[in-house]
């Protein structure tokens, strides 16, 4: 893929690029948001990542009026720590992630892998399948091998989430934010009380297992060969 | 102060505005005062001048021409004073009798002067040639008579009360001005007092205070004020201090951690397994530090109160169903007895911010799920009460002791007890400032046994 990362902290923005050419994606990185909103604007990125304090132009201002153009590229916002007021206002400018500085890389990638996914403005599937694990979000039913499941409300969310990343990674963090609307991170295994609930219901009596742990990143759903 | 910036005082100019007034009151006053004493002279002369005109107009109409002439002509023998005069001419010009030189004719009211007037009898005084008179000139049988008065005596009166009255003008006014001075000079040094208070205080004399006087008055009051808000502003900063020391204190045991562990592994560590764990190690340390700012952040920003603008209606009771379906099964899993009762008859909506709503109540369930024993039971209740909704979260644990249950709320603040066991010690003074930006209730009291915290929100109103 080919990301546009615009952020003045060199340190930080050297991290990003090296992990994400290890990924195997191209990097073109701008310290600031005027370089930036003009490399944005002549070049096809797949995702911007951009900073929200930025020399110049600020990086809410900057995705501003590329949205004013029409560019409907992904953006993913970094913020500074605690700034629960600058997510929100992210977002509210045309953002469609955000992660908290500082992050781990894994968090980034996996949120840039679930952007990237992510069709721009287009109807999502309501009928997803992984294997012989179906999901019908509109019935809110689902199968695995033809056999019904049922499950609460949150952990039918948490599988539609899984299933419509199939194969990337979702981290603990995102789970908490799209599931249960949490932005903050509670000291008890929210998550992991509820996906291994999830787990025995759509993997204990049946083969082969789909719902796997990335070990300290989170979780993914995939049929491994 | 230089003679420029009191000029620009507020006193000074107040003072100069209220003299400036006075000043002409006064003139004007002064003024009245003087024509219509004057006036009153004036009308007094020409009365006497009338009457004695009259008089002798009445001799000759009941005498005849002849009683008239003897009686002037015994006036210009017998007086030897200036005061009046008199003359009296036949209807051709000719002096009939008089007291001085024949004037030119006119009719009716003159004023003559002095050098006008020349005295037929030589014992009688030179008349000065500044003196006035007012004569007044009319027909009587057999001819004109000439009757003047002196204006001297007007004159004179008119002096002295104008005199007088500047003088009284002159006197008030620089009484007016000094007292005025006085005042402002006064009014000025104890704005200076509390000008050179705030001035010290903000150069970080955080114990300077205004003193106040005896009067009272408004500067009193307004001082009163400002040693109020100074009290206020020295409370806060020191309560920041306080909060800074903790954070320091808070963070160093964490880092002098890190660093240890940092320090053996290198001594130490020979495989990269070793490092490995060391380095994980060394990154869990570093997130729990992270985690303190955020905390610590976040219930600055929240305190704030900038959130307050993107509240909206928020059903707590789908904020609490959110909150027991992230949390039973955890509670659940690790042994305890977890029961949640949300129904409630009627609206169950609060103005509020969704987000903080949901982590003031997850705060709470994890302070119990972290300080109770496996096993106890945890309970989550929403009621109505009259104009608000109560959200009453309690457990049978250990319990906060009555005299520490306000410490705990505040920032950083650990139970001695619970020092060892992991957490920042911010999470309910989060909970305090989200319920206080909700203008929520909070209320900690003795479950018997165990800890009960209820929240009451007061209940969006209806639109």
């Amino acid at each position: 893929m080919k990301i546009l990362l615009v952020e003045d902290d060199q340190e930080i923005a050297a991290y990003v690029k090296r992990g994400l050419n290890e990924e195997g994606h191209v990097v073109d990185h701008s310290e600031h948001g005027s370089d930036g909103l003009l490399l944005a604007s002549t070049n096809k990125y797949d995702i911007l990542i951009v900073d929200r304090m930025l020399p110049e132009l600020d990086g809410l201002a900057l995705v501003k009026t590329l949205r004013g153009a029409g560019s409907k590229v992904p953006v993913l916002f970094l913020t500074a720590l605690g700034g629960i007021d600058d997510r929100v206002e992210g977002l509210e400018a045309g953002g469609d992630d955000y992660v908290t500085k500082p992050f781990a890389f894994s968090e980034l990638n996996a949120r840039v892998n679930a952007l990237a996914r992510r069709p721009p403005l287009q109807n999502e599937p309501t009928c997803l399948q992984v294997a012989d694990l179906e999901l019908d979000v509109i019935s809110r039913t689902v199968r695995r091998a033809g056999q019904e499941i049922e499950l609460p409300p949150r952990q039918f969310k948490m599988l539609e989430l899984l299933m419509r990343n199939e194969g990337r990674v979702l981290t603990r963090t995102m789970l908490l934010e799209q599931v249960w609307d949490f932005h903050f991170d509670p000291k008890t295994s929210v998550v992991e009380t509820n996906i291994s609930r999830l787990r025995s219901a759509i993997d204990r009596s049946f083969n082969p297992k789909l719902l796997h742990t990335v070990r300290s990143i989170g979780y993914s759903i995939y049929e491994s060969k | 102060m230089s003679p420029n910036s009191r000029l620009n005082s507020a006193a000074f100019r107040l003072i100069a505005a209220y003299f400036g007034i006075f000043a002409v009151v006064t003139t004007i006053v002064t003024a009245f005062l003087y024509s219509h004493v004057s006036s009153d002279l004036r009308r007094n002369i020409r009365d006497r001048v009338k009457a004695a005109h009259f008089q002798l107009a009445e001799i000759a109409e009941t005498e005849g021409v002849d009683a008239l002439i003897t009686v002037v002509a015994h006036r210009s023998t017998g007086f030897d004073d200036p005061l009046t005069i008199a003359l009296y001419v036949d209807d051709g010009g000719n002096v009939l009798a008089g007291d001085i030189q024949p004037i030119p004719m006119f009719d009716g009211w003159k004023v003559l002067s002095g050098a006008q007037i020349k005295f037929i009898n030589p014992k009688r005084k030179e008349v000065d040639k500044d003196e006035r008179y007012y004569a007044l000139w009319r027909p009587v049988p057999g001819g004109q008579l000439l009757i003047g008065e002196i204006w001297e005596d007007v004159e004179d009166a008119e002096q002295v009360m104008a005199l007088a009255l500047v003088f009284s003008l002159g006197a008030t006014l620089l009484i007016t001005l000094a007292g005025g001075i006085w005042l402002g000079r006064r009014a000025q040094a104890r704005i200076q007092t509390i000008d050179a208070a705030l001035d010290a205080f903000a150069y970080g004399k955080l114990d300077q205070r205004i003193p106040l006087s005896d009067a009272g008055d408004d500067l009193d009051r307004v001082s009163a004020h400002i040693n109020r808000t100074f009290d206020r502003i020295t409370a806060l900063i020191s309560s920041m201090r306080q909060i800074s020391a903790d954070i320091a204190h808070d963070l160093k045991t964490p880092i002098s951690h890190l660093k240890q562990r940092l320090e053996t592994v290198r001594s130490t560590a020979t495989t990269v397994k070793d490092y490995r764990k060391a380095l994980d190690d060394a990154t869990g340390d570093i997130d729990s530090i992270v985690e303190t700012f955020e905390a610590l952040l976040r219930i600055a920003q929240i305190e704030a109160g900038a959130r307050k603008a993107r509240f909206r209606l928020v059903d707590l009771k789908d904020v609490l169903a959110n909150i027991v379906d992230a949390y039973e099964h955890v509670a659940e899993d690790a042994g305890f007895g977890f029961s949640a009762d949300l129904k409630v008859d009627g609206s169950t909506e609060v103005n509020g911010d969704p987000e903080l709503l949901t982590q003031l109540f997850a705060n709470i369930l994890e302070n119990s799920l972290r300080h109770c024993p496996s096993g106890t039971d945890i309970h989550i209740e929403l009621s109505s009460r009259g104009d608000g909704l109560v959200v009453r979260i309690s457990d049978k644990g250990p319990g906060i002791p009555e005299e520490e249950r306000e410490n705990v709320l505040r920032r950083l603040y650990r139970l001695e007890k619970s020092r060892t066991t992991p957490g920042s010690g911010l999470g309910l003074s989060l909970v305090s400032a989200i319920a206080e930006l909700h203008d929520a209730e909070l209320r900690l009291s003795d479950a018997d046994p165990g800890l009960c915290v209820t929240v009451r929100f007061p209940k969006a109103a209806k639109t």
